[in-house]
């Protein structure tokens, strides 16, 4: 039931911009708790590197006196990867194409973040 | 062996390297045979370390020091006492390998020169052969889990300066590429 209704927040956050292309639900131990990603991605292996580098994203924010991490955006030749915490036991990460609009991302991810966590607890 | 309740992973490697109070006994016995050939065998050992041209600069203008350090250690596998105090030793020495900037190749490939060296002594100068046969089995499980005990100093700092858990180093560490079954 919980599952289904997280499952529904990452097919929503999918759905809500064409630039986005899959979203994941990890736990902090980076194992992966719902996911909506592409077929032939390792789902084991990606979840275990999303949950390692919002991890090291929270220590560098903190050794460089940035205060609490807001989110890690990873960005490449063809899109971005979007990781942010959902609650203190989970991770959600969104991969969105080059045509993303980031202000927009950040918001939708956030919210979707917010609302898992809300589940989660 | 006194192994620390709280602490279930040396629990786990004390159960599986049979780890036991049998261990104590034999290497107490043999003591007498052995402790006179350790500075010896030290010796060796940073002739081998200062050959190398990448550890040479970690050893420099301290090896007198290290000797002394290192047959006090050596004396300490042959105690026939490996609860706390033994355990707490061997997480220091991790401690201070990672202090001075030691890399764990370096304490991996002399854990394998010390698995290499002592048997031979231990069968020579050790009288009765049953016991110099069970002594080189304590010995070799010995050392194992001191560098055990090392490397998890490593694996420590490892996840603090990543911010990770136990859990997520040993998922980083077994979701390799290409790696099959499914995680447990
Ligand atoms: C079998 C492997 C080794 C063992 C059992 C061992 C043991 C020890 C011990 C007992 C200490 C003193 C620790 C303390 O009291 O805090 C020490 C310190 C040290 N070791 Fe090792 N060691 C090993 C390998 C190495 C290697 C390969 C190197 C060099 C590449 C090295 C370099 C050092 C240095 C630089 C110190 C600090 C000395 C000081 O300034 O006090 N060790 N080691």
């Amino acid at each position: 039931m919980r599952e289904d209704q997280i499952k529904s927040i990452l097919t929503d956050l999918n759905g809500r911009s064409a630039s986005i292309e899959a979203s994941a639900l990890i736990s902090k131990d980076g194992l992966v708790l719902t996911s909506a990603l592409p077929g032939q991605m390792d789902e084991d292996r990606v979840s275990a590197m999303v949950a390692a580098l919002l991890s090291l994203g929270d220590r560098t924010a903190a050794e460089l006196s940035c205060g609490q991490l807001e989110q890690t955006l990873v960005t490449g030749s063809h899109g971005h990867i979007l990781i942010v915490h959902a609650g203190p036991q989970a991770v959600l990460c969104a991969i969105a194409n080059k045509t993303a609009k980031l202000g927009l991302l950040f918001l939708d991810v956030k919210y979707a973040a917010q609302a898992a966590a809300a589940l989660l607890q | 062996m006194q192994v620390d309740d709280q602490d279930p992973n040396l629990s786990t490697f004390c159960q599986v390297g049979g780890l036991s109070r049998q261990d104590q006994h034999i290497m107490a016995k043999v003591a007498v045979y052995i402790r006179p050939l350790l500075p010896l065998l030290t010796d060796r050992f940073y002739e081998v370390l200062a050959e190398e041209p990448s550890i040479r600069p970690y050893i420099e203008g301290r090896v007198e020091h290290l000797k002394k350090t290192h047959v006090v250690w050596l004396n300490s596998l042959f105690a026939g006492d490996y609860g706390p105090e033994f355990i707490q030793r061997q997480e220091k020495i991790g401690e201070t390998h990672v202090r001075v900037r030691v890399p764990p190749l370096f304490v991996a490939a002399s854990m394998a020169f010390l698995r290499g060296a002592l048997p031979p002594v231990l069968a020579a100068n050790i009288p009765n052969a049953q016991d110099a046969i069970a002594a080189t089995a304590s010995l070799l499980r010995l050392l194992d889990l001191c560098q055990y005990l090392i490397d998890r100093k490593y694996a420590e700092v490892l996840m603090d300066n990543l911010g990770i858990s136990p859990a997520l180093l040993v998922r980083l560490q077994t979701v390799g590429k290409g790696t099959t079954a499914k995680t447990l």
